[in-house]
């Protein structure tokens, strides 16, 4: 077995989100809405927006609110817990389809059953918001 | 191999922060800017390269997949190039053998880097052996500082004063150049009197931090024909690398850079690179840097590059200009600078370098180095085939 | 059914997100590090490393030579003196730096070795460091097993 050496340290960065991204935090923060960007070229409407169209390559500027609910495309249960989990173990990854887009959103949910690839679920805003993914603490099923 | 030659380029505006795009934004802007500049549409490109510094800087792991989106790689090949400081330079090597090798026929190349997203001395830090030197954490600006201390010792008619010389040209050169971070002029006086970094390199000695992105389109000879009046054709390149910690290193004429030069000049079929060349672009991060590269990249002899910048012949109206875009002084996104130095070369033997055009120039040289001065990379541009 | 946003936030536009990485590794030493470094700890001695190919004497140890790529053989003693190669003042701060600066961060080849050792110079005026200079190592009492080991070098006159 061979000796080791510890190296440890923290990095911190402040990562410029430019206008679009910038503008989708904004809006969850201020009320609670979901933006998704509009390509003038194909159509696709993508949420999480972006200044360009991932397809294409056209250049994206239109935004249009999306949501409030989507359609969960598919279901990951993460049943271990790790540093910086966003929820505690077990807890359930998403790719949603936000009503009016039509790419996918990544983010989370508590665990539970009936939430399955074509459920419809609505976000759970956390207390505090502050400009960023978790301003959403979870999704829940819309029945609830 | 067959003929290559860029038929376009593109820059960001080069920044301290560019706080208004996002990397992926930023990326996008240099890589739309070379395509339309080529006459392309993002899906007329067969493949992409794209080169940067090591990840910490901007603290994104594995950014391929998210920055390929913003130039609609969709169903391309899509390869990352990090080679340290060179990265861009190899980016814009490895594009030019995509091509070359007649796989593909237009390839886009891009260099990038977003230095204020992150804590550049953390990233830099950790480019040692955390076993060895990296317990002395001297940076970039102790390693050059040593490089400069070791050539200015070893040659009695350099002095600091040539260092602060290289400053000001390229500074005034600078303000030529829109692409340009920094674009005030300084005066030797200022350059002297600024403050010690690692001795004998100053504050003003030193390149700025910078976010910017640069990138071309590569393309084969038969659309090369059809896409430009004015292409820039690559006529040489090399690359060198030597060990870190190795026996006979000389970093004050580093082996690696007199090699890749060799190999570029002999593929080019240059003789005397100082009147075979119009002008060069070399990566100066420090301003010694300038003179070291100049006499180990052959534009004159060892322990000359003093009197080579005081007899003015490195200006933008010498007989070799070095650095007319400014240089690596006047903006430095890492791993974008030897891109930019390509760009930059490129565009002087297309005609299409504006303000700080060479009059006349057919073949341009463009350099860059990385790691502890162990890679450098040499590329040859010119305006006939 | 309604939904219940919690009571809205204002602000300016946001205009980045900030965050940071924590990283903690564990950087294995490997069998030419380790027995390196417990020289150095256990009896202050600097061992470089002979190439059976060209016979270069490389520091720090490794399995091949960088030079000609033969295998390295013996180990050998170095001694703990030898001249500066090139030397920096470093004024700026930098993360992990073993001192506060200013400080003077040198290339040493020592006698025998054929590769730079590099270390801080220590008990002598920044402005009398010059290249060529003859310094030698003073050891460090209390060692771990790193380069800290060797608390500076100093000059021999």
């Amino acid at each position: 077995m061979s000796e080791t050496r510890e190296q440890r340290s923290n990095v911190r960065y402040r990562w410029a989100t430019g206008e679009t991204v910038g503008a989708f935090f904004s809006a969850l923060r201020d009320s609670g809405r979901l933006l998704g960007s509009v390509c003038p070229e194909c159509g696709v409407v993508a949420c999480p927006p972006a200044s360009y169209c991932e397809r294409c390559g056209a250049g994206a500027t239109e935004l249009r609110e999306v949501g409030p609910s989507g359609v969960v495309m598919t279901v990951a249960r993460q049943c271990e817990g790790f540093t910086g989990a966003p929820l505690e173990a077990p807890f359930l990854y998403l790719l949603i389809k936000m009503a009016g887009a039509d790419t996918t959103l990544l983010h989370v949910a508590k665990d539970d059953e009936r939430v399955i690839p074509g459920t419809v679920v609505v976000p759970e805003y956390a207390a505090d918001r502050s400009g960023t993914i978790m301003d959403i603490a979870y999704f829940r099923p819309e029945e609830d | 191999m067959r003929p290559v030659a860029v038929v376009g380029t593109g820059q960001t505006k080069h920044a301290q922060r560019r706080i208004d795009v996002s990397l992926p934004e930023m990326v996008r802007e240099a890589a739309t800017a070379a395509m339309q500049d080529a006459g392309v549409k993002p899906a007329e490109i067969d493949a992409v390269v794209m080169g940067s510094g090591p990840e910490i800087f901007e603290g994104v792991n594995f950014p391929d997949h998210w920055l390929g989106p913003a130039m609609a790689v969709a169903g391309k090949p899509v390869i990352r190039v990090e080679t340290g400081g060179t990265a861009g330079s190899t980016t814009g090597i490895a594009a030019f053998h995509y091509v070359a090798s007649g796989v593909f026929d237009l390839v886009l190349a891009i260099g990038y880097e977003k230095l204020s997203d992150g804590d550049t001395l953390a990233g830099m830090s950790r480019v040692y052996d955390p076993r060895w030197d990296r317990d002395f954490a001297p940076g970039a600006p102790g390693l050059a500082g040593l490089q400069a201390r070791q050539y200015l010792d070893r040659h009695a008619h350099v002095t600091e004063q040539h260092g602060g010389m290289v400053v000001v040209k390229n500074r005034r050169n600078g303000t030529l150049n829109s692409h340009a971070q920094v674009r005030r002029e300084v005066t030797l006086e200022e350059v002297m009197s600024s403050r010690p970094v690692a001795e004998p390199i100053k504050l003003l000695d030193c390149a700025p931090s910078s976010d910017g992105a640069a990138a071309m389109v590569l393309s084969s000879e038969r659309r090369a024909r059809k896409l430009c009046a004015n292409p820039a054709w690559f006529v040489g390149m090399g690359s060198c690398s030597e060990s870190t910690y190795a026996p006979h290193m000389d970093i004050a004429y580093p082996e690696s850079c007199v090699r890749a030069a060799q190999q570029a000049y002999q593929m080019a079929w240059i003789y005397d690179p100082p009147t075979e060349l119009d002008l060069a672009e070399v990566f100066e991060a420090f301003s010694f840097q300038e003179l070291v590269w100049c006499e180990a990249l052959g534009l004159c002899r060892p322990g000359e590059a003093g009197r080579l910048i005081e007899s003015g012949a490195t200006g933008i109206e010498g007989s070799i200009p070095v650095n007319p875009s400014g240089g690596a002084l006047c903006a430095n996104p890492i791993g974008a600078c030897g891109l930019i130095r390509q760009v930059e070369a490129a565009t002087q033997v297309m005609g299409r370098a504006g303000d700080h055009q060479v009059p006349g120039a057919k073949r341009a040289l463009a350099h860059a180095w990385g790691g502890a001065i162990q890679f450098n990379s040499v590329t040859i541009f010119s305006s006939e085939l | 059914m309604a939904l219940e946003i919690a009571r809205p936030a204002g602000g300016s536009p946001v205009v980045e997100l900030k965050g940071h990485i924590d990283f903690l590794y564990n950087h294995t030493l490997g069998p030419y590090y380790e027995r390196f470094f417990d020289e150095m700890r256990e009896n202050r001695r600097i061992m470089g490393i002979e190439c059976t190919g060209c016979g270069v004497v490389l520091i720090p140890p490794r399995p091949y030579c960088s030079f000609c790529y033969a295998p390295t053989g013996d180990w050998v003693e170095l001694s703990d003196e030898g001249r500066i190669m090139t030397f920096t003042r470093v004024h700026a701060p930098f993360p992990g730096q073993p001192v506060e600066p200013p400080y003077t961060y040198a290339y040493i080849m020592l006698d025998g070795a054929d590769v730079h050792f590099p270390h801080i110079i220590g008990e002598v005026d920044p402005g009398d460091v010059t290249v060529g200079m003859r310094v030698k190592a003073k050891w460090a009492e209390d060692r771990k097993g790193t380069l800290h080991d060797i608390e500076y070098f100093r000059p021999t006159t």
